[in-house]
């Protein structure tokens, strides 16, 4: 065998070195980019999730929280989306909110990012795109694919098993970066933790009336296409459900949310405050197992020959055709489903009234695709432009 | 504050590590697969060592 020379070493090393830079710039700059976001005629202010926990000041998991109050006083509500940050539909609903709607009665208050730190982080290890780009008038607005999960280089190490604060139900020691299992959350937790017990402080502190936390699942996933509502949102959730299949053509189910399975948000809000929390599950072909290469058409079609198949033998849990399942269609069923429990909630609560206007809905976003409703931020006012 | 100290405690040993694996991999004086093996257990701990992964 031969011996390694000083010069073999050194050419090791730089071979190693171009390695380490064709791998590693793609992610830091995953890292570091930023989504501009303009902001529309409806938000009055941005805070930021740290105003409601200091700890997460300065940390890669504080997150803006944008406020869209209305002339008129009336109920309020949160909306959270990118919770797993791999279902992306939810941010680009949020976004298509922020840049768009117009309060007239009650507040919106708008997370689009919520568990940011997992907004920073990457799927490589299963193919997954690091970005991906929706189809705007004025061109190509580049959005980046996160993961379900916060970052290690945020939050370390991971338990061996995640004991729940404060059911102590012992669960997947992943999921102690899951913004979906560490509800309600605790002030000197761990950072995931601090996100969720944040929330919460904004939820009780506001007095918001309804949570929507938006989501994505796979369609081989019973729980998928659905509203996952607690015993006391229920009502709403059902109404908003069956309206939105008779007035616009689609299927949302109601889930019930279980409660012996702790740290969901439909869960512990309802336990731990007075709002009423819902969970919007959209289907996301893209997220199941087996399908082709996950790539960023995948994503935005959701047309997959292997879930074709499936389909064809029942296998899924949802209707499923060659049409796919659309990027537009899943954001068109957030909107107009989170649009509906709003409208539910404001006929039982006349006092606490939600008019929001402006916002597109299911058939909308059918007829002219998510990228329509996003502002050139080149040709806006410097001011309103928020990098995120 | 615990999970703070582990964290950086958990910088600590990976910057450790990089210094045991570069010592040998320039000590090695007899196998080429070994200093290959050295260059590519690196991969890791430089990537979470410049925060990239």
């Amino acid at each position: 065998m031969k011996k390694p020379t000083a010069g073999f070493k050194i050419i090791a090393s730089l071979i190693l070195a171009f390695i380490l830079i064709a791998g590693g710039q793609p992610l830091l700059n995953h890292r570091n980019f930023k989504v501009e976001i303009v902001c529309g005629p409806g938000v009055t202010e941005i805070k930021k999730l740290s105003d409601f926990c200091q700890s997460l000041k300065g940390t890669e998991a504080d997150t803006p929280v944008f406020i869209l109050e209305g002339q008129q006083p009336g109920g309020q509500v949160l909306i959270m989306a990118n919770t797993h940050a791999n279902e992306p539909e939810g941010m680009i609903s949020t976004l298509i909110i922020i840049e768009n709607a117009v309060v007239e009665k009650g507040t919106l208050y708008i997370i689009p990012f919520f568990n940011r730190s997992a907004r920073l982080n990457t799927r490589p290890g299963e193919g997954y795109p690091l970005y991906f780009s929706i189809t705007t008038p004025w061109g190509m607005k580049k959005f980046p694919m996160g993961n379900r999960d916060a970052s290690p280089l945020d939050q370390w190490p991971d338990p061996d098993v995640y004991i729940h604060y404060p059911e102590k139900q012992m669960l997947s020691y992943l999921d102690i970066r899951n913004t979906n299992r560490t509800w309600p959350g605790r002030k000197n937790g761990l950072p995931m933790e601090q996100v969720t017990w944040a929330a919460m402080e904004l939820l009780k502190h506001k007095k918001v009336d309804l949570a929507i936390d938006l989501h994505g699942a796979e369609t081989m996933y019973p729980v998928t296409n659905c509203i996952v509502a607690p015993e006391k949102a229920m009502r709403i959730a059902t109404l908003a459900s069956l309206t939105v299949k008779s007035m616009e053509g689609f299927e949302n189910h109601v889930e019930p949310s279980p409660s012996s399975f702790r740290g969901l948000s439909h869960r512990e809000i309802g336990d731990y405050s007075d709002t009423l929390p819902f969970l919007l599950e959209a289907p996301i072909p893209f997220l199941d197992q087996p399908t082709g290469p996950k790539t960023e058409k995948l994503l935005l079609d959701g047309r997959d020959d292997f879930l074709l198949n499936l389909a064809k033998k029942k296998k899924l849990f949802v209707p499923y055709d060659e049409s796919g399942w659309s990027f537009d269609r899943r954001v068109g069923q957030h909107l107009s489903v989170s649009l509906e429990i709003l409208r539910q909630y404001s006929k039982k609560n006349a006092d606490k009234e939600i008019v929001v206007k402006n916002v597109p809905r299911h058939a909308d976003l059918l007829k002219n695709g998510a990228g329509y409703f996003f502002k050139d931020p080149s040709e806006a006012e410097e001011n309103k432009v928020i990098k995120l | 504050m615990m999970p703070k100290i582990i964290m950086i405690l958990y910088y600590g040993i990976c910057l450790l590590f990089v210094f045991i694996t570069v010592r040998n991999l320039i000590q090695e004086k007899n196998s080429r697969n070994n200093v290959i093996l050295y260059l590519v257990t690196l991969i890791p701990f430089i990537l979470r060592l410049l925060r990239i992964k």
